[in-house]
């Protein structure tokens, strides 16, 4: 009966609320089966298999939880030709509309802009949030907290990771190539220097494009792709912000001629993008895992 | 006499690895949890299953717990996000739903008619709790089954205390409105 009261009381009513009693009489009806003394037993007998786990895994966990039995099962096949035959799947995961859509952005800006230096300016620009919002779109599964159920796929986390990437990368180097094609087609200059400058607008976009991407793989080894797409999408705002600034343009200018460092960053950008790209797939290959959950 | 070692202490106990700490946690906890999940999972094959995931979880994370804080809300947390995140999967709600029977609970002491009753009792209880919206019943359940008070409710199921205040009233005013159109007697 205290027991009556002290709840009664929490929900302002009085304790001798007659119907309200009743409803928790009726409630103490409700008994359920207990587990049984084989069921208490079978559970300790497998926490104490987790109990020794945990202490043959203490480690600094690098990467998300990610099945241990999958990463295990990468470190003995490194087939391309596995990776390849995940990258039709893969790609069936961005959907038409969202291919229409990406790329009749581009397209149409290109188009706004004339197919002149503007476009370059904006194909630059967009290249990278293309290769962001195709990687996001390919990892929205994350948010539905798909990861341990992908782990428990035949294919392992880095021949997905592999797919991925390919599709990512190749979705977005496609679209942007045909962007290249259509400005070098309404920018005459370009047709006569073919080959120098074709290849310098090319390196224009692909550089910070790969750059951004493997900032956004890098991070999400520790915090997701989500939060890594957040992070590379922030770092290209303020990429973007700084060249609007006296002091971006200045080095814009300094860009155009000379052969200084300035000048290879579009290299030193894609260089680099490229050993962050090699460095998150040779970390989903990596066996120590923290595969801690909730808590 | 015997000394009482308190959770939190039982917790950093099993932080170290010790099995000891693990069975006492296991004997306090076991059948305490497994109660909370059938209530709220309906079915004793799953409840099982669900139980196992949540120790298997805390053992996992149990480095990641603060002694600081209540060990008792760190479990049900855990007990409470498991549970929610099984019940939303597409497969149990596909497969599982719809195949539920009520279990049965017999006490050898009662009469085949006391039986019947209690069982009758029961399965009108189960039915309006059921019918409850789950935000309810996960307070009532709290509450009145596991006997956590409103701030440690709060903590687990990260609302504030008010919400837990006013849920659980909602949920027994429901309930009563959902016996009187059952047919029950109210005095």
């Amino acid at each position: 009966m205290d027991k009556y009261q002290e709840i009664l009381s929490e929900i302002d009513k009085d304790g001798n609320d007659e119907e309200m009693v009743v409803v928790l009489n009726k409630l103490s009806k409700y008994n359920v089966p207990k587990p049984t003394a084989a069921m208490t037993s079978s559970l300790l007998y497998n926490l104490k298999a987790v109990l020794q786990e945990n202490d043959s895994n203490d480690g600094v966990p690098i990467l998300k939880p990610i099945n241990r039995v999958a990463i295990e099962r990468s470190a003995s096949d490194g087939s391309l030709l596995s990776v390849l035959r995940l990258v039709k799947p893969q790609l069936a995961i961005l959907s038409w509309r969202f291919m229409a859509v990406t790329s009749l952005i581009i397209f149409a800006g290109i188009f706004l802009t004339n197919g002149d230096r503007d476009s370059l300016i904006f194909l630059t620009n967009g290249a990278p949030i293309l290769g962001l919002l195709t990687l996001f779109y390919e990892h929205r599964a994350e948010l539905y907290g798909t990861n341990e159920l992908e782990a428990s796929c035949p294919y392992t986390p880095a021949q997905l990771a592999g797919a991925r990437i390919i599709v990512t990368l190749g979705y977005t180097i496609i679209v942007c190539l045909t962007a290249t094609g259509m400005i070098a087609l309404s920018f005459s200059d370009m047709l006569t220097n073919e080959k120098v400058l074709l290849w310098k607008t090319i390196l224009a976009w692909l550089a910070p494009m790969v750059f951004f991407l493997g900032v956004a793989l890098a991070v999400s080894l520790r915090l997701g792709a989500m939060y890594g797409c957040g992070t590379a999408f922030i770092m290209w705002v303020a990429k973007v912000i700084f060249e609007q600034s006296d002091v971006g343009r200045s080095l814009i200018q300094i860009s155009l001629v000379g052969n200084g460092l300035i000048q290879r960053m579009p290299m030193i950008l894609l260089v680099i993008g490229l050993i962050l790209i090699a460095i998150y797939l040779r970390c989903m290959r990596v066996e120590n895992m923290d595969y801690s959950q909730e808590g | 006499m015997a000394v009482i070692i308190s959770d939190e202490e039982l917790a950093r106990q099993l932080q170290q690895g010790n099995e000891t700490a693990l069975e006492t946690i296991v004997s306090r906890y076991h059948s305490k949890i497994f109660s909370y999940i059938y209530r709220m999972s309906k079915n004793y094959h799953s409840a099982n299953d669900i139980t196992q995931e949540v120790f298997i979880k805390i053992c996992r994370n149990i480095k990641k717990y603060n002694p600081e804080l209540l060990f008792k809300t760190w479990i049900y947390t855990i007990a409470s996000n498991t549970c929610k995140d099984y019940l939303k999967s597409a497969y149990v709600q596909k497969t599982i739903h719809g195949l539920e029977m009520p279990d049965t609970i017999r006490d050898y002491e009662d009469t085949p008619e006391e039986f019947l009753q209690k069982q009758d009792e029961r399965e009108a209880i189960i039915e309006v709790l059921n019918q409850l919206g789950d935000i309810h019943r996960e307070v009532v359940v709290l509450r009145f089954y596991e006997d956590l008070k409103l701030e440690e409710i709060a903590l687990v199921l990260n609302i504030p205390v008010g919400t837990v205040k006013s849920r659980l009233s909602n949920g027994l005013h429901n309930l009563k409105k959902l016996l009187k159109e059952g047919g029950e007697e109210f005095g």
